[in-house]
């Protein structure tokens, strides 16, 4: 349904067109690219970029300033900030990996129910989606843990939880588009039963997109993880979680500004390096 | 009102004091290269005041990149020997000095109205913001011309349909919209790029005749089409181009009626006006096998068109009727298809064929009548005890591509049809796939391919494959050719003739083409407001139209040529 039409090609010659791609386009993906290797590095092997123990207490060094001995300083108990960081890229991943899982599983479910189910099992799931709708995302995650407590997995399954409407709602409307394409109605006519259209066309077509969402997915389901963690909802304070940390650094921002400053900036990097990734692959899908 | 326009034509109006004799515009030796690669070269043609230049040529034969060189929008690289619009050299122009010449000098009406317009703002908007632009007009002259210009135009209520915006105009409407806003600055060429494509034939009449008349009162006309019969009332000479070069310019009649190079030829034949049914309309292309001449009937072929009313009925409606709240679509239709016949359906868009199609394919129930498939009831059957017998009825429709599943190659729609849907799995079907690839005449390589990297007509090709491969008795072709070019169109309809000859298939045919229904038709029935009027053989609807609504289609259809 393309509304506008093509733009005709501008009369820009081929060389400075292919440089200011490369800049404009491929600049940004290859940086985000590398942030995430890094992140991914830190998650898989902490040990290796930071040999220390992220447990480990220095109550003489508290609250020293960005140095060579501390690259990112050290918190109000002389903890390295720098090994606590590498150390908290795992936990912040694994959530936001695990949290999106979750959420697109449970959207495709809820998706397929109302997008092929009947009517009525349509509209049943589309009035829940509503009312979940209505609920900004971090509330109702805030709800989840209300019920099941606080702690890491609470905090996965509610961050999970939380983005599965928005999941659900995508995939329901894009198994709708399919069913009444002209592709499936020519299958119809060459005498396919509802059951194969399903599976052979309108799933697979209508379902392709799910990798990308997901991976656009990751960084927004590790912002909100770390905000739970931040209100003291998921990882319990001595754990080198990046919210966590902010949490234990909001105390001292006048004078340890580096305590909320390096886990803020690792948040913002991934989150903003898997969405430009996620973004790379959508369009790639679209080509 | 035609005179407000001669007055402001070069033709007659001196204001720019050009000398007679030099005026109109020069093309010699243009070449425009994409990233180094030529998409047209040496073109040369000259098109003078009140004078109508027709481009013809195949879609990727270079007429349009040509057009927009001459706008300044090709986006290429330009060049040519000399390109000069009077005594205003155009190559070199900068972006600035282009803006003077493009809407003034040289105007555009663009090939789709319906996103050529923009949607959000009213028409006399779009003819303001060039009056605004160029000229020096005050607001309530500016609204006086947008007025003249819209009723030049033959728009009805111009006063009403300025404030309108595209969405709320017909096709028709919007056609005219574009042609007004091309005209307001009076320009002294205007470059029309397939402007009847899509149309009906009533409207395709009024844009055509609106043309000419610019032509007369003085306009240099560039119309780019592959309509050889707009072109023939419209055009006094005709460039052909193919591969983006010239193959040959000359005079209309002469192009038409006796053309030299062998790909004019082939144009010219691929037309199917006057063509009778069973002859052949291609030139060559893989679906020959006796090296026909066009135009001629093969051997024998009449005798065996089964159109006596002994042949077996194979599909029938009785008094379908289908009703959208109180819109009736379909209003007591009844029709019957024999085996090895092609029944035509014609009528306007929106006069309920493809809903009668639909109803027909069992994809929609009426709300009366009964269809029948090889003398079995068809539509009151549930979809379950309809399915096993689907492999009856075959489709083909308008866009092919949107019809095969994206992600499944040729190879493995190919196999889906013809194991009733049991596997996707290629390799132990492969020789029946090259069998039905060949029978469509596609090479055995299209196997791998996905559909989108297809052309139009392989498209069409693999579609037609699919159709045939449950060995069905009847085709339900909803305007299959309506978006080919004229040469792949006479390759597809030679395909579906062949082929109809071949399994004795029956043919359900809707266009809205006049020409190409009656080319293939047996019988024809026209439709109007979801009535079928009249039912007949062809050439007897054709040549003594009993209803009125047939001989104003008619006499619209031929008008227009």
């Amino acid at each position: 349904m393309t509304i506008l039409p093509e733009l005709p090609v501008l009369p820009a010659a081929a060389p400075t067109r292919a440089a200011e791609w490369r800049s404009r386009v491929m600049a940004p993906r290859v940086v985000a690219g590398a942030v995430l290797l890094g992140v991914l590095a830190a998650a898989v092997a902490p040990g290796l970029l930071a040999p220390g123990d992220p447990l480990a207490v220095h109550p003489v060094d508290a609250f020293s300033a960005p140095s060579l001995a501390h690259p990112f300083g050290t918190d109000d108990s002389g903890r390295d900030l720098y090994t606590r960081v590498v150390h908290g890229a795992s936990a912040s991943l694994l959530i936001g990996v695990a949290a999106t899982l979750i959420g697109t599983l449970l959207g495709l479910v809820l998706g397929i129910a109302a997008g092929v189910g009947t009517r009525l099992t349509d509209a049943a799931v589309s009035r829940v989606l509503e009312v979940l709708f209505a609920l900004p995302g971090l509330l109702l995650a805030l709800v989840i843990i209300a019920f099941a407590g606080p702690g890491p997995i609470p905090a996965t399954l509610a961050v999970g939880l939380a983005t599965a409407p928005g999941y659900a709602r995508i995939f329901r409307t894009r198994i709708r588009a399919v069913r009444s394409s002209e592709m499936v109605e020519a299958a119809r006519v060459l005498g396919r039963g509802p059951l194969t259209l399903l599976v052979r066309h309108v799933l697979p077509n209508a379902l392709a997109p799910v990798v990308v969402l997901a991976t656009l997915g990751v960084g927004q389901a590790i912002v909100w993880a770390s905000s739970l963690s931040y209100l003291g909802l998921g990882s319990p304070p001595p754990a080198p979680e990046w919210g966590a940390m902010l949490e234990a650094g909001r105390t001292y921002l006048q004078i340890a500004p580096w305590m909320t400053v390096f886990p803020g900036l690792a948040i913002v990097a991934t989150a903003a390096a898997t969405t430009v990734v996620g973004r790379a692959f959508a369009g790639a899908g679209r080509r | 009102m035609s005179g407000s326009v001669a007055s402001g034509t070069p033709a007659s109006g001196s204001s720019s004091g050009r000398a007679p004799g030099t005026g109109g515009l020069h093309v010699e030796n243009l070449r425009v290269a994409f990233d180094g690669v030529d998409a047209v070269r040496t073109v040369s043609f000259e098109l003078a005041p009140g004078e109508c230049v027709a481009l013809v040529g195949e879609s990727g034969s270079g007429k349009t990149v040509t057009a927009r060189a001459l706008l300044g929008l090709s986006g290429g690289t330009v060049t040519a020997t000399r390109l000069a619009l009077d005594d205003t050299d155009l190559t070199g122009l900068s972006e600035r000095q282009w803006r003077g010449i493009r809407g003034p000098r040289i105007g555009l009406v663009q090939q789709d109205a319906l996103v050529s317009l923009d949607p959000l703002r009213p028409i006399g908007r779009e003819i303001d913001d060039a009056l605004r632009l160029h000229t020096t007009l005050g607001a309530a002259e500016r609204r006086e011309r947008a007025l003249e210009v819209l009723a030049e135009v033959g728009m009805p209520d111009p006063a009403i349909r300025r404030a309108q915006r595209s969405g709320e105009l017909s096709g028709g409407l919007r056609q005219r919209a574009l042609i007004a806003a091309a005209l307001a600055l009076r320009p002294d060429v205007v470059i029309a790029d397939e402007p009847t494509t899509a149309l009906d034939a009533e409207v395709h009449r009024v844009v055509i005749d609106r043309l000419a008349r610019l032509r007369d009162e003085g306009t240099a006309v560039l119309a780019i089409s592959h309509d050889l019969g707009a072109v023939r009332r419209l055009a006094d000479r005709i460039v052909v181009m193919r591969a983006g070069e010239v193959v040959e310019q000359g005079p209309t009649a002469q192009i038409l009626d006796a053309p030299a190079h062998p790909y004019t030829r082939a144009l010219v034949a691929a037309v199917p006006a006057g063509k009778p049914r069973g002859s052949r309309l291609s030139v060559g292309g893989p679906t020959v096998q006796n090296s026909g001449r066009t135009g001629e009937k093969r051997a024998g072929s009449p005798a065996k068109r089964p159109n006596d009313q002994s042949s077996e009925r194979v599909l029938e409606a009785h008094g379908l009727t289908r009703r959208f709240g109180t819109f009736t679509a379909v209003d007591d239709v009844s029709l019957t298809l024999r085996a090895g016949e092609t029944l035509g359906l014609v009528g306007a868009s929106g006069s309920g064929k493809t809903t009668t199609a639909r109803l027909l394919l069992g994809l929609d129930s009426p709300d009366h009548g009964l269809v029948e498939l090889l003398g079995a009831p068809w539509n009151p059957l549930p979809e379950r005890e309809r399915r096993p017998r689907r492999a009856l009825l075959g489709a083909i429709y308008q866009d092919a591509l949107s019809s095969f599943d994206p992600r499944m190659t040729v190879g493995r729609i190919l196999v889906d049809a013809l194991t009733n849907g049991k596997t996707t799995r290629i390799r132990a079907h492969a020789a029946q796939i090259d069998a039905l690839l060949a029978e469509v005449g596609l090479p055995a390589s299209v196997s791998s391919r996905l559909p989108a990297t297809l052309s139009g007509g392989q498209r069409q090709r693999v579609a037609i494959a699919r159709a045939l491969a449950p060995r069905p008795r009847v085709l339900l072709c909803d305007e299959p050719v309506s978006s080919l070019d004229v040469t792949v169109q006479a390759q597809v309809l030679d395909l579906l003739d062949e082929l109809q000859e071949r399994h004795g298939l029956a043919y359900l045919f809707i266009s809205h083409d006049l020409d190409v229904v009656r080319h293939v038709s047996d019988r024809v029935a026209v439709m109007s407001a979801g009535r079928i009027v009249e039912q007949g053989e062809t050439e007897q609807v054709f040549s003594a139209p009993a209803h009125s609504y047939t001989r104003g289609l008619l006499a619209a259809a031929s008008s227009a040529d």
